[in-house]
């Protein structure tokens, strides 16, 4: 008995410690827009590393994309008309 | 001439000129091998118990009710993933690294909880021993457990976007795989005792690890993240990465240091200090371990800075995605599993030999 809840809870205390990280990992993703499959595999993966590692990887594509987003803004109100 | 009105495009960015993945999946060896040897550690010492004046005791997965239970529940879902890599390499991967990184973090989160629990309860009581007359600190199984399933974890994230468009295949770069070394020295040797008081021939003496240190728990676990780091940033290949860790390397290397030094100094004070009459039964030793960690924490802080100053101009040793021993090629990924798995093979004759 005593066996059968020991196994119940390391395997408990682990999936909650796996799938804990892995939402966090999701919500801070979603903050970045990052896929969702990625950002739920690195946290679930790698834990609390795997949420440091998609704080950097938000960091390195946000920085990456704010570039392209500036030409995007640039060119469009070229081609919007104000009076329409 | 750039047309100012063609589809907006980001060009050949930067990450996608760097990208030179090897074409075709992953090889299906070095992820069992890796496996494999997150189990070796979960049979290897997970927590170590120093009673006062008497031999450490040790104790893994398998000295628990219900450890064998899920040691064979994770060998099973292992098997399974095996199957699975046939087909479908990468989900197979997903799911070894998920088993194995359950196996993992149980040991990891088991040193943690009993390291934070005994600091904040002294009296409390583990396998019969009173924690209040023992040191308790983490085993070497811990260290190979976690590092094992971190680099299969990481072999599989290397494959998702966009983080493949940033993690080259068969180019390791230089200064985070040395600044490795010291780091996963330090996180085995900060578990070995740094300073023995008492005479260890007479029945009472005291080993004191450098996990049983006043902070150390804290310290450890900014080692790990530290040693993540590196690892991110060997996977990630870009110059804030690499500064990051490498300014949280100096951190840590002066924090080390600043304790080895003070373990050094008190104990050299204390030798010192002590009246020759005593000697006999109250010596002081500094163990091996002790310099061991320090040496390495300077090594830390050394490339650390090396880090931040080459992070813009980084060296990578490039490999061959096959070696050739004369008319036989082997690919890379399978020679480093033949070398864990020579390893693997020496603990386990070894073990038989010493029938520990």
């Amino acid at each position: 008995m005593a066996g059968i809840l020991s196994y119940i809870a390391m395997a408990l205390m682990v999936g909650l410690w796996i799938v804990g990280w892995l939402g966090l990992a999701c919500l801070v993703g979603a903050f970045f827009d990052l896929e969702l499959s990625t950002t739920a595999l690195l946290g679930a993966l790698l834990g609390p590393l795997g949420f440091v590692a998609v704080v950097i990887l938000g960091i390195i594509e946000k920085t990456r994309s704010t570039g392209s987003v500036q030409v995007v803004d640039t060119q469009s109100s070229n081609l919007l008309d104000p009076f329409s | 001439m750039i047309d100012p009105f063609a589809d907006i495009v980001s060009g050949e960015s930067e990450s996608s000129v760097i990208v030179n993945q090897a074409n075709g999946q992953p090889r299906i060896l070095l992820p069992i091998t890796l496996a494999l040897m997150v189990f070796i550690g979960a049979l290897m010492p997970w927590i170590v118990i120093r009673p006062l004046g008497e031999n450490h005791d040790s104790y893994n997965l398998t000295n628990v009710p219900g450890g064998i239970g899920i040691l064979v529940t994770v060998f099973v879902a292992v098997v399974i993933s095996s199957i699975v890599m046939i087909w479908r390499r990468v989900t197979g991967m997903i799911m070894m690294s998920l088993a194995v990184a359950a196996l993992g973090w149980m040991a990891a989160i088991s040193g943690m909880l009993l390291g934070i629990v005994s600091s904040f309860i002294p009296a409390i009581e583990v396998a019969g021993i009173d924690l209040s007359k023992a040191q308790v600190g983490q085993g070497t199984g811990v260290v190979v457990s976690v590092i094992f399933s971190l680099i299969l974890a990481f072999l599989c994230v290397r494959q998702l976007e966009p983080i493949a468009q940033y993690s080259p295949s068969f180019e390791f770069p230089v200064i985070q795989l040395a600044s490795l070394i010291p780091m996963l020295i330090v996180t085995g040797t900060v578990h070995q005792g740094w300073l023995v008081l008492g005479n260890p021939d007479a029945q009472w003496h005291a080993e004191v690890p450098g996990d049983s240190l006043y902070g150390s728990g804290i310290l450890i676990m900014v080692l790990w993240l530290g040693l993540g780091l590196w690892l991110t940033s060997a996977i990630f290949r870009r110059p804030i990465v690499m500064r990051l860790a490498g300014s949280l390397a100096i951190a840590l290397s002066f924090v080390i240091l600043g304790y080895t030094v003070l373990v050094w100094l008190g104990g050299r004070a204390l030798a010192w200090l002590l009246p020759s009459s005593v000697e006999g039964w109250a010596s002081v030793n500094i163990e091996a371990s002790l310099y061991a960690t320090a040496l390495s924490a300077i090594a830390i802080g050394v490339l650390g800075i090396v880090g931040i100053v080459t992070a813009s101009r980084e060296r990578v040793i490039k490999l061959k995605d096959q070696t050739s021993f004369g008319s036989l090629k082997v690919p890379t990924s399978d020679l480093f599993a033949f070398v864990l798995l020579f390893f693997a093979v020496l603990w386990i004759v070894f073990k038989l030999v010493t029938r520990q």
